[in-house]
């Protein structure tokens, strides 16, 4: 195999990675592996089989196309265009880059871990991971940045990466939460069907009992979004968190403004016309706020039967009410009562208590600041 | 075998594959690597195993996966019933005798479907049916299987395969799997199929059916697809419908929408979405773009 197709490979496998494809040593031997065996003519064929490779879900799978267009037909690609991303967006510049650098570890005696493949005779791969820090020393990252940066302030192209976040934030509250028994008061119950199976290799005597494990179960999770005008800006991030939520850990999700209506249905559906309708409901009233009778309807009608000791309610708001004072005390006690334990997560560092919502803080459990990824990554803790 | 001549081979057992499953099992089966399929449910992922078992003449073995699926009932049990008796029978055989012997030996041991695949004399198919119902912990247990296709039998050592399965496993994505299982496989997404391939796909299962008849309702349920409905329907439920149209003795769909709701419970399976396709809804659906799509498609079947 000639060398410059090899560095070519590597280029194409830390081009993918960069794209956030896992395509480490082992990917790169079967990718070569596959091409060995297939003609080069019949390139469709070699697409396919590395999409195989390199892909490891749906997401992946649905950009590879326009990304093997992209590296390796640039010229076929027209008009196409990233808000932000990786920088190695053609085979012109960034590929000369990504040469002048391994030059420079060729020079200094860093062998990549390809090397040791035998099949790369230089470090082409040129994106090991420890690797690529070192190239990011002193330099700064591309991620940590977002981390800290108010939602505010975020665009459009962020929101990738907070999808992600927001997934691996209600798996986390999943995890922790499920647990139905902390403290045991009792014992554990005798499973008695597993207890006579175990006892078989006794003889038919049960030396050896079986225990029922502790059931885990998932607690209710209730979303409240507030879409009012105040909230423009945060919303439709929110409804993004709500989304995960609702995908990962069986939430339930409502939209809040005069009124309350519930969007459950429309964010568990993995639909593209998904973000059409949250931008409408988002955007469409940017009207008034009334959180306390829409927090009066959620406990009477939604979620009537709904609220036990088990649930968690996250209520996503600056907490701005155009209800009298006491009425938000009032609909908060009323869930208090019922054993939910509800959260105020609001969009600033600091929360701003208004008069309603100083007079329902007694009622409410915790006021979790969630202004940028750093603080959205915590919650999990703060709310367990 | 190349990836055409497997395309073609599926073809011959009525499983109608699109290039790029054909390569990537082409791919599965020269470097001895699981698949794992990914699909919403009824795009033939299950039906892919079947038809490659036929193709090569393999014994398909299932495993279907749920939550509590144990190791017992995936890759071994004891035959504890068994031992009892044979210890009961060397007792009264070998009265005053000090001869031993094992109780853990391989007779004792019931196979079960993972074990039994790599132990299988022939190469198997092993399908490992919607992986994302199983635990986690399950799901880290096939790590060893499907990367090295051993058994870990703590009374006997490890057991390695005699033959090599083809392992393929299918998941609808009701959680996500681990990076760790979805590296030691390759990945192929099942999409719906075009509308070329859905008609050969119903065209083969089918035979006797008019052919405007199914070319019309793929086209419907093409149609039906792009509205917002909580379960789209797969290629199955097409098979379904356009099967229960045959029966009805049907030589085209139907101009009247109440005719079609009748037999729509064959493509809707959820409350609000037949809730959400009445009578309107379906006119709207024959009507306007139908026929024009009916003759692009029979253009497209002409071109092809």
């Amino acid at each position: 195999m000639q060398s410059s197709s090899v560095h070519a490979l590597a280029d194409f496998a830390a081009y993918m990675r960069d794209h956030g494809y896992g395509v480490g040593i082992a990917e790169q031997q079967l990718m070569l592996e596959a091409m060995l065996r297939l003609p080069v003519a019949q390139y469709r064929q070699i697409q396919a089989a590395w999409c195989a490779i390199v892909c490891g879900n749906k997401d992946q799978w649905s950009r590879y196309q326009e990304l093997f267009n992209l590296f390796w037909f640039p010229d076929r690609v027209r008009g196409s265009s990233r808000m932000s991303g990786s920088t190695r967006r053609s085979r012109s510049l960034p590929e000369m880059v990504q040469a002048m650098h391994q030059q420079m570890e060729d020079a200094n005696g860093k062998l990549g871990g390809a090397a040791q493949l035998g099949f790369f005779d230089d470090s082409a791969s040129g994106a090991e991971e420890g690797t690529r820090n070192d190239h990011a020393s002193g330099g700064a990252s591309a991620i940590d940045p977002l981390t800290k940066k108010d939602f505010g302030e975020w665009l459009q192209a962020d929101l990738q990466q907070l999808n992600q976040l927001a997934e691996e934030v209600a798996l986390r509250v999943r995890k922790r939460l499920m647990r139905r028994k902390h403290l045991a008061n009792k014992a554990s119950l005798i499973n008695l069907r597993a207890t006579f199976r175990k006892s078989l290799k006794y003889g038919g005597v049960p030396i050896q009992p079986a225990w029922q494990r502790p059931r885990k179960e998932l607690p209710n999770i209730f979303i409240l979004v507030d879409v009012s005008r105040s909230m423009e800006m945060y919303a439709q991030l929110f409804l993004r968190v709500a989304r995960a939520f609702c995908q990962v850990a069986d939430a339930r999700a409502f939209v809040l403004h005069t009124r309350l209506a519930e969007i459950t249905g429309l964010l568990k559906k993995r639909s593209g016309r998904v973000q059409e309708k949250i931008n409408a409901v988002t955007f469409g009233f940017g009207g008034g706020t009334r959180i306390a009778t829409s927090l009066q309807d959620f406990i009477g009608t939604y979620a009537k039967n709904a609220l036990t000791a088990r649930s968690v309610v996250l209520i996503f708001s600056d907490g701005y009410d155009t209800d009298p004072a006491d009425e938000l005390r009032l609909a908060a006690e009323r869930m208090r009562a019922k054993g939910a334990k509800i959260f105020w997560l609001h969009p600033s560092e600091r929360m701003h208590f208004s008069t309603a919502l100083e007079q329902a803080k007694n009622s409410i459990y915790g006021f979790v600041p969630v202004h940028n990824l750093e603080s959205l990554q915590q919650l999990p803790e703060v709310i367990h | 075998m190349d990836a055409n001549a497997i395309s073609v081979g599926l073809k011959s057992v009525g499983y109608i594959p699109d290039d790029s499953l054909s390569t990537t099992l082409w791919l599965s089966t020269v470097l001895e690597r699981p698949l794992l399929l990914e699909g919403d449910a009824g795009v033939g992922k299950t039906s892919v195993a079947a038809a490659f078992a036929n193709l090569y003449g393999r014994p398909l073995i299932r495993l279907q996966c749920y939550e509590g699926l144990d190791l017992q009932q995936a890759v071994y049990e004891w035959n504890y019933s068994r031992q009892l008796l044979e210890i009961r029978m060397h007792e009264i055989g070998t009265a005053g005798s000090t001869a031993t012997f094992d109780l853990f030996d391989r007779t004792f041991l019931l196979q079960r479907p993972l074990l039994q695949a790599i132990l299988s004399p022939q190469p198997a198919v092993l399908l490992i049916d919607e992986v994302d119902r199983a635990d986690e912990a399950f799901e880290a247990y096939l790590l060893e299987v499907l990367s090295d296709f051993q058994v870990s039998i703590p009374e006997l050592g490890t057991v390695t395969a005699t033959t090599i399965p083809q392992v393929i496993l299918t998941s609808n994505g009701t959680r996500d799997l681990s990076d760790a299982l979805r590296r030691r496989c390759l990945y192929h997404y099942l999409d719906y199929p075009s509308l070329a391939r859905e008609m050969e796909i119903i065209k083969c299962a089918l035979p006797n059916a008019e052919s405007r008849l199914i070319e019309s309702a793929v086209a419907f349920v093409h149609k039906l697809r792009k509205e917002d409905l909580n379960k789209i329907p797969g290629i199955a439920e097409t098979l379904d419908w356009i099967r229960a149209l045959h029966k009805l003795q049907l030589r085209d769909l139907p101009d009247d929408p109440e005719m079609i709701l009748q037999t729509m419970s064959c493509l809707l399976k959820t409350k609000s979405d037949s809730w959400q396709m009445g009578r309107e809804a379906v006119a709207q659906l024959l009507g306007g773009g139908r026929s024009e799509h009916t003759s692009g498609v029979a253009a497209h079947m002409k071109s092809a």
